[in-house]
């Protein structure tokens, strides 16, 4: 265990660093945050809650939650097969697919919303047949979910692969020498020994798919009370010159972040040893 | 026989790990595996527990076809090199997990998968640690859970991978004991991998010596050190010592000295002699034999262990016992060099 009794005196130069370090956080994370909370308070309780309570608000939540509700599920069903893939079996193509979970990292948000409207818009390669048969997926909700799920398609996977190559396949194979079928060594062993991990990717996973703005302005078309997600209507509000609103709705997009972060934390320190295996990397 | 292996091969990309591999054990013996690195031991245990599907050959085992028999079903008990305990199971949840994993008749009551698991923690002799987490015990301690686990369901044959490979010294000699003591009590057919000679003649009834995917020999411990059959397996069982001559008239003809040949094998002619440290003898230096210097001399137990070179460079290990040092052997003095008894491969 470490104790703060047992670590070297600081030199003033570390204090410093550090005065440094939390003045920056301070300055760039913390005053925005207190702003977004001060402002949407800045007309009262009341003016906040009313610009919530507005059925267009009321709507681009729904609408995020549901994406999210959606999104992450995948994401995660995707990122565990995907990593469970990389890390237990040797495969052709296996260089190939780690690349092509990381693109989406590597792209724009607006590419990432731009090439749905590529496939599915009225002018993309499916958009025209699609439409024909009255199926609506850009400037819809289908659209947003799509968009949502290239740009977190990452996180589930990216935390698992390293932790379950490093677990190795030892104890799956264990577990199948004492007569465990492939459900219950899944079950049993895999799904445990990675279920710390699994949670936190989702939870990063969570955060991004609800407060993900470029790749879904993309596909939205920002139709009040029916295509907008949070992030998309607090940009309609402010563009209005409605602060106390685009705050009031910025706050509740900060406090769903809050909360991640507040169980994430958690997280961290209820399992700093099952986290650790993949940050020694 | 109750296990036999005929003629596996198994390739792993363009190296073979398995070159046509054939041996046979009878029911309740102690076989090793034993080998360098890279001689394919591991792949045929894990050929053998259903791991691995070799190329071709066959595995029978009590009279079953093995290859066609599921891993799952074949109800194999095997240590891994690294234990593989399941990390997030207590020890008891370990030990317990093959029998929880039994289907239909064969599954037992949970008061007699209690009561065998408790058995099984005093035969590995950890009772009291059974709600530790892997993480929270000791070399020694994984690896007897690990044993626990392997033979709680009752396994028709034991396969150990390195059993005692990253225990320190005194552990590993105290392990040993008692897996002989298990063997012994449960009379369970075992196979054992190791790299280790001590241990391999240490433990075994018979001692398979494999050399880049083949059986070099198999045999007794005995057989081994009295009849090697290749210089791979002479190097291997202990250290060696070697030295080229003339085969002549069952003798071993070297520059001005000779000695005897204790195997059969041997036409006359060209050959490399091969002997052990303690069948090696100095004489003063106006004697027979090979000129060398007395380069170190180590107190090793119950031998003295002399180390010396030829004047062309080559080394040579001479052992005797404690007490019979002759006068000659000092440090850094001359003395001839003589094998008291050699052998020859073909």
């Amino acid at each position: 265990m470490r104790t703060l009794a047992g670590k070297p005196p600081k030199s003033p130069g570390a204090v410093a660093l550090m005065l440094i370090a939390i003045g920056w956080i301070a300055l760039i994370v913390l005053a925005p945050l207190v702003t977004i909370f001060s402002q949407a308070l800045g007309k009262g309780v009341e003016a906040a809650l009313t610009a919530i309570r507005d059925p267009d608000a009321q709507s681009a939540l729904r609408m995020t939650l549901m994406v999210a509700a959606i999104a992450v599920p995948l994401n995660a069903i995707f990122g565990l097969a995907a990593a469970w893939c990389v890390a237990k079996f040797d495969f052709r193509g296996k260089g190939f697919l780690l690349t092509f979970i990381d693109l989406p990292f590597a792209t724009s948000p607006v590419v990432s919303g731009l090439v749905w409207v590529l496939l599915f818009g009225a002018n993309g390669w499916f958009g025209p047949m699609l439409q024909h048969n009255g199926i609506h997926i850009i400037f819809a909700f289908p659209g947003l979910a799509l968009a949502t799920m290239l740009v977190t398609i990452p996180f589930v996977a990216r935390e698992l692969i390293p932790l379950m190559q490093e677990q190795g396949t030892d104890e799956e194979a264990a577990a199948v020498t004492l007569g465990a079928g492939a459900w219950r060594t899944f079950f049993t062993v895999t799904l445990p020994n990675v279920k710390w991990a699994l949670l936190y990717g989702v939870l990063l996973s969570n955060a991004r798919a609800m407060g993900e703005f470029g790749a879904v302005t993309v596909v939205s078309g920002m139709i009040r009370g029916k295509t907008n997600t949070l992030p998309l209507h607090v940009e309609v509000l402010y563009n209005e010159y409605d602060y106390v609103g685009a705050f009031a709705v910025a706050s509740l997009l900060a406090s769903l972040a809050l909360v991640t972060l507040v169980v994430k934390t958690v997280l961290e320190w209820r399992f700093a040893g099952d986290l650790a295996g993949q940050r020694r990397h | 026989m109750s296990l036999v292996v005929e003629n596996i091969a198994k390739q792993f990309g363009r190296t073979a790990a398995l070159n046509g591999v054939s041996l046979s054990a009878p029911k309740g013996e102690f076989l090793a595996l034993l080998g360098p690195s890279g001689s394919g031991k591991t792949t045929l245990l894990r050929v053998l527990a259903g791991l691995e599907q070799p190329d071709q050959g066959s595995v029978t085992f009590e009279g079953d076809d093995f290859l066609a028999i599921k891993p799952r079903e074949r109800r194999v008990g095997m240590v891994f090199q690294h234990y593989a305990l399941f990390r997030h199971m207590t020890v008891d949840k370990n030990i317990a997990y093959g029998l929880q994993a039994m289907r239909g008749q064969n599954r037992l009551p949970s008061r007699e998968i209690k009561d065998r698991v408790h058995r099984l923690l005093g035969l590995v002799q950890l009772e009291g640690l059974e709600k530790r987490y892997p993480a929270q015990l000791s070399g020694g301690q994984m690896q007897r859970v690990a044993l626990a686990r392997a033979l709680a369901i009752e396994p028709r044959m034991l396969l150990l991978d390195e059993p005692f490979g990253a225990l320190d010294a005194k552990v590993r000699k105290d392990l040993r004991r008692q897996l002989r003591r298990i063997h012994e009590e449960t009379g369970v057919t075992t196979v054992f991998v190791t790299h280790d000679q001590e241990e391999a003649v240490d433990l075994a009834d018979r001692v398979a010596v494999l050399n880049g995917g083949r059986i070099e020999q198999i045999g007794t411990p005995r057989d081994l050190a009295s009849a090697p059959a290749s210089a791979f397996v002479f190097e291997f069982l202990g250290d060696a010592n070697r030295l080229a001559c003339r085969i002549d008239n069952g003798r071993a003809l070297f520059d001005g000295f000779s000695a005897p040949i204790a195997n059969a094998a041997g036409q006359a002619g060209e050959a490399t002699a091969w002997f052990r440290p303690y069948e090696t003898a100095l004489a003063p230096e106006n004697a027979e034999g090979l000129l060398v210097t007395v380069t170190a001399v180590l107190a090793k137990g119950a031998v003295l262990r002399a180390e010396c070179r030829a004047d062309d460079g080559r080394v040579f290990e001479i052992e005797y016992p404690r007490s019979g040092l002759p006068q000659c052997v000092a440090l850094n003095s001359r003395a001839r060099l003589t094998p008291q008894r050699v052998f020859v491969f073909g």
